[in-house]
């Protein structure tokens, strides 16, 4: 695949702000019509590499290629094909949703007769045709965001940069916007690079993730792949009817390695080397022997636990 | 250049200034206020005291300067001659409009920009630094200039009606009103959007801007005040030099300006 085919390359991509870095080296691809999410706990470096693959920062050293294009040589040109939604939501409270719009259309360089037509495509979108005329202050948080995405797309960008598109949103605002970024995502063929801390976000919403922490990037794949890597990590669950205690000793003697259990629940936690070759006899073994089972389930580690583990990992071991 | 985004910029900066009551107000209302009010206290109480009580020795000092730019101001009686000289000085305070309205506009829309946390869409924007520092002077400078032309007529109007029957002519439109509202007020307007675009790199608040911002820009009254006082000595080589200084001025202050509000710097200043 040629550069010009990425939406983003980076090569070591790096910034410090003094003697802090805030960016280590990263190196990155996302290809066009993806949903690439940055996923880190807050001062990770998520909005540092937003700023510096918009063309707002320039970096200390290592490169970056936005759309085929240098992010230091062509950053206006990066800024003019993509769209970036704040951490706050960058709209004028006095002015009117409408005024929002039209202002951002302008600076964006969208032709007058072309501006209406986009507000009233956009607002439509975001069910906020009634509130054209109204002032953007007194709007709701969850409406206020849904503006701001729309003035993201009022000059119907290439690639789109969403930082924290949900933070500080009420559950169904938050559930509203997310639905709004996969519907445009699958109409519009457009490239999404979402920062968020959210992993339930990310992984409902992302084709790819990267883990970043103290600006290291930690691991990058699909969600799936991600939690492949912990594939060992898997637990096989059993809640019985009634408790026995001599289901432990049961477990034991026949080389189960119990790693969790909780008598009030009547559950045991074990781990099985292969779940598809070992978990049939389990449960033919344990019927024999009149052990009442109500259900098995297997835990599979979630994007959370990997996450949780990567970031730890990193901030105790120190990649740097 | 794009001058249709700088005219974007300006055009929303003035929507929105425009819809904040204490803006608005100090806008329309300051330049008739002063103007006004400079005329009524200034000059109307003299126009009512005897021509016999006026002693031409009290402004004796002065006469010489006011006559270099009067004409026939030696057939004026002393009490003419008082509330010219009057009718000038209160003119001076008229002068604090072009360097108090950019001050409070660029205040509001700069580091108002920034306590409102809308500066980052505009710095996320294909806008170049340069248009955004243009930007911000064309919003300001558009009420200013509107102000002090407004002030102006009012003042001048105000004083011919109360001169007119004592010295039996109109002062104003004069030169010196001509030079300041059309030559001297548009280039200090500049200068104080640039100077607070300065300041604003370095304050969070309005509040702090406004306060910071009245001391930095007393320095342009005073080259104002001097630039007008110029007038007086018929000097016209000084007043060409000293327009000349403005004009540098106001280039070198844009240059400082335009590298000052660095996008990066900016956006670092914001985190």
């Amino acid at each position: 695949m040629s550069s010009s085919e990425f939406a983003v390359e980076t090569i070591r991509l790096t910034k410090d702000f003094d003697s802090l870095r805030a960016v280590n080296e990263i190196d990155l691809t996302i290809e066009k019509s993806e949903i690439f999410g940055l996923l880190g706990p807050n001062g990770a470096g998520k909005t540092t590499t937003i700023r510096l693959l918009s063309g707002m920062l320039i970096p200390t050293f290592g490169k970056a290629k936005v759309l085929g294009m240098d992010s230091v040589e062509k950053s206006l040109q990066i800024r003019e094909k993509t769209g970036l939604l704040t951490e706050t939501p960058s709209i004028y409270d006095r002015l009117s949703v409408r005024e929002n719009l039209t202002f951002f259309g302008r600076i964006y360089g969208v032709k007058s007769e072309d501006i209406q037509k986009n507000i009233k495509k956009l607002l439509k979108i975001f069910d906020l045709e009634e509130r054209i005329d109204s002032k953007a202050g007194t709007l709701s948080k969850g409406m206020k965001q849904k503006v701001a995405i729309a003035r993201t797309l009022i000059h119907d960008p290439e690639l789109i940069f969403l930082d924290e598109p949900t933070a500080s949103l009420a559950p169904e605002s938050a559930k509203v916007v997310r639905d709004l970024i996969l519907n445009l995502a699958k109409e519009s063929n457009k490239t999404f690079f979402i920062a968020t801390h959210n992993l339930y976000e990310a992984e409902i919403l992302c084709d790819r993730v990267a883990i970043i922490n103290r600006g290291n990037i930690l691991a990058v794949g699909k969600p799936k792949e991600l939690k492949e890597m912990m594939k060992g990590e898997t637990y096989t669950i059993i809640r019985f009817q009634e408790w026995n205690n001599e289901v432990e000793n049961f477990l034991e003697i026949n080389n189960y390695k119990i790693s969790n259990l909780v008598q009030e629940e009547r559950k045991i936690q074990i781990k099985l080397k292969d779940i598809e070759k070992e978990t049939p006899p389990l449960i033919k073994k344990l019927i024999e022997n009149n052990y009442n089972i109500v259900e098995v389930f297997h835990e599979r580690p979630s994007l959370e636990k990997i996450y949780l583990e990567l970031v730890e990992r990193e901030t105790n071991g120190g990649v740097r | 250049m794009r001058w249709d985004r700088v005219w974007a910029l300006a055009k929303k900066d003035i929507k929105e200034y425009t819809k904040s009551k204490y803006v608005f107000f100090t806008i329309i209302f300051m330049p008739l206020f002063l103007s006004l009010l400079m005329a009524i206290s200034g000059v109307l109480p003299l126009v009512s005291i005897p021509e016999d009580e006026v002693n031409e020795n009290d402004f004796a000092s002065i006469d010489n300067i006011v006559a270099n730019v009067v004409t026939g101001w030696e057939n004026f009686s002393p009490k003419a001659k008082m509330l010219i000289i009057t009718a000038y000085g209160m003119l001076f305070f008229v002068a604090l409009i072009p360097v108090i309205i950019p001050s409070i506009i660029a205040s509001e829309t700069i580091v108002g920009e920034k306590e409102r946390k809308t500066m980052e869409g505009i710095i996320a924007s294909p806008l170049s630094e340069g248009e955004i520092v243009v930007g911000k002077i064309v919003s300001a400078f558009l009420p200013s200039i509107i102000g002090t032309i407004v002030a102006s007529i009012v003042y001048a109007v105000s004083i011919d009606i109360m001169l007119y029957p004592i010295i039996g002519r109109l002062l104003f439109p004069d030169p010196l009103i001509i030079l300041f509202t059309f030559v001297i007020s548009p280039i200090t307007t500049i200068i104080c959007v640039e100077l607070m675009i300065m300041i604003s790199t370095k304050m969070s608040s309005v509040r702090d801007a406004y306060q910071v911002g009245s001391l930095v820009v007393m320095p342009v009254f005073l080259f104002i005040f001097l630039q007008m006082v110029s007038f007086f000595f018929s000097s016209l080589l000084a007043i060409i030099g000293g327009t000349l200084i403005l004009i540098l001025a106001a280039i070198f202050f844009y240059k400082l300006a335009e590298n000052i509000f660095d996008r990066e710097n900016a956006l670092v200043k914001l985190m």
